[in-house]
């Protein structure tokens, strides 16, 4: 019994052999959640969410945003491919979201603090 | 207990890696450290208003790992967990030091540390038992349901051999709630039920995923007012205010269009273009200028007292994403958790999966205790390799067996993320 996933991780239908390679640490994540969606019909599940989160994105000091950026590209773009392959595309939506947005001049140190996107609704 | 002849500064059998484990030295993810003290895990805890920092990292690879860990040092001293050899932090100090994996259960030949403690020489099993509870559970054990139970799997092993049946004593004595909390548990011995759906489902698939970018993303240089605007030349002020730093050159920015909105041309961060795309095929949307602000307010200084909380604090604004419920209406949970209630109460079959840092956004209420899975990175490791006691995970889940009603909180806790992570990896 404590083997069962292991076997169903090695069965042929729930392989990624496919899925883009990526050395990029977000992509491993999203791989997984791939990999767990093509699992629903095993797992009788017809209504998944998942959550992923990526660190690294208080910028107070330089801006990397554009590394980070890229990595988050990375990692969806690898994902999609993969959800659309398993005609999963049009039933899945993906939601992006930070705890709060940042200020809008430059701090002392070339970077940025943090601000609040809290608008009144 | 252990004397050191090679120490390396983490040590393998428990890999302390937080990547492996949940902590490690040196490697917390942020300056909150490992555990926000506002955390309030799903189940008892949460449902009875009170935080457990600690339970951040209790997923169900860590425990198992935990455990696994722990077991294997029991038997073999100081080796891999699970003997994988897959341990980043072992893979460098196994070159300089000649290992490999036991391939006898009790074999601690290949440890590099000598478990130089021994108990006093006993052929009694409760002598056995009642040393360990000191050591390890503070006499906790004592007259407990639990101190039964081991005992009766010990007590056959001891006229064979009373090492083995002492590793077996104590890979039992870890594995309980007693020794994982400092309160008291009280228990009944049949095992928690968890069962997965078994019925097909009806309804098509549908998921969503969240991705939570950690840290306050730069919102403003992710879209970009660009052209045609109405007011005023929006890019012009974003400019201005965001200085030579930060602005971003308008020939950078993937171009995408609105309609009712002040500019009809934004911009995207060019390392972004997999969101520009979808949102020139129709397939994205934007959400500026949201949040959760509960009244109108002008001066900063009020925030706090007006609203109740810290809106420019990290922890604070990351559990309002995840839970969007500044008012505290409903403690305990979160966002999606709240969703997938409703859906499962309207008879679909749900699955709350957290990947990493999700149990809060995807904790339902507690009337409907649906629980939150744990979806691995790692390949899926098999347990308890040559083992003392065989089936000894069947033994782990009668020992944090379904808790009395007054049970302790901290001990309900423990037990039922250990039952689920036994479910989630069977």
């Amino acid at each position: 019994m404590i083997r069962l996933m292991h076997e169903i991780a090695s069965m042929p239908e729930f392989d990624l052999n496919n899925y883009p390679e990526s050395t990029v640490k977000l992509a491993s994540s999203f791989k997984a959640v791939a990999g767990y969606m093509k699992s629903r019909s095993f797992r009788k599940v017809n209504r998944d969410v998942f959550v992923v989160s990526q660190n690294g994105f208080d910028m107070h000091k330089a801006d990397e945003l554009a590394e980070s950026f890229q990595e988050v590209n990375e990692a969806l773009d690898g994902f999609i491919q993969e959800i659309k392959s398993q005609g999963l595309w049009e039933s899945t939506v993906i939601v992006q979201g930070s705890d709060f947005g940042r200020s809008m001049n430059t701090n002392s140190n070339s970077g940025t603090d943090h601000a609040v996107s809290l608008f009144y609704s | 207990m252990y004397h050191f002849k090679l120490i390396p500064i983490t040590v393998c059998s428990f890999s302390f890696n937080k990547h492996i484990q949940g902590q490690g030295s040196f490697e917390n993810p942020s300056v909150f450290s490992f555990f926000l003290p506002e955390f309030s895990p799903p189940g008892v805890v949460g449902s009875a208003g009170l935080v457990s920092p600690e339970s951040m990292i209790l997923s169900g690879d860590n425990i198992l790992t935990l455990l696994d860990a722990s077991y294997s040092t029991t038997k073999f001293g100081l080796i891999d967990v699970g003997c994988k050899w897959t341990s980043s932090s072992f893979i460098d100090w196994k070159h300089y030091y000649p290992f490999a994996c036991p391939d006898t259960e009790g074999d601690t030949s290949k440890s590099p540390a000598v478990m130089s403690y021994a108990s006093l020489p006993t052929s009694s099993v409760d002598e056995i038992i009642d040393d360990l509870d000191l050591l390890l559970t503070a006499g906790r054990l004592q007259g407990s349901a639990n101190r039964a139970i081991i005992r009766s799997i010990v007590e056959p092993m001891m006229s064979d051999s009373v090492d083995k049946a002492t590793r077996a004593a104590q890979q039992l004595v870890v594995s309980t709630p007693e020794y994982h909390s400092t309160s008291l548990p009280r228990k009944v011995d049949n095992p928690r039920v968890i069962t997965g759906y078994t019925e097909k489902p009806k309804a098509p698939y549908k998921a969503v995923v969240v991705l939570m970018l950690r840290g306050g993303c730069d919102s403003w240089n992710m879209l970009v007012p660009k052209g045609n605007c109405a007011t005023a030349d929006a890019y012009q002020e974003y400019v201005e205010a965001r200085g030579i730093v930060h602005a971003i050159p308008k020939n950078n920015l993937l171009n995408i269009t609105t309609t009712d909105q002040d500019c009809t041309e934004f911009g995207v961060n060019e390392n972004l273009p997999i969101v520009a795309d979808l949102y020139n095929q129709n397939q994205a949307v934007f959400f500026a200028n949201t949040g959760t602000v509960t009244k109108p307010i002008t001066n900063k200084d009020q925030w706090k007292q007006e609203m109740g909380f810290r809106p420019f604090a990290h922890n604070t604004m990351q559990e309002m994403f995840y839970t969007g419920d500044p008012k505290r209406e409903d403690i305990g949970t979160g966002v999606m958790g709240r969703m997938l209630d409703t859906l499962n109460n309207q008879g679909l079959q749900t699955s709350a999966n957290n990947v990493n840092s999700g149990m809060t956004m995807l904790s339902g209420d507690p009337t409907y205790s649906n629980p939150v899975f744990t979806v691995s990175t790692k390949d899926p490791a098999v347990l308890n390799q040559k083992p003392t006691i065989d089936n000894l995970m069947e033994d782990v889940k009668v020992l944090n067996g379904v808790g009395d009603v007054d049970n302790s909180l901290l001990s309900e806790q423990w037990s039922s993320r250990v039952a689920s992570a036994l479910f989630e990896h069977e």
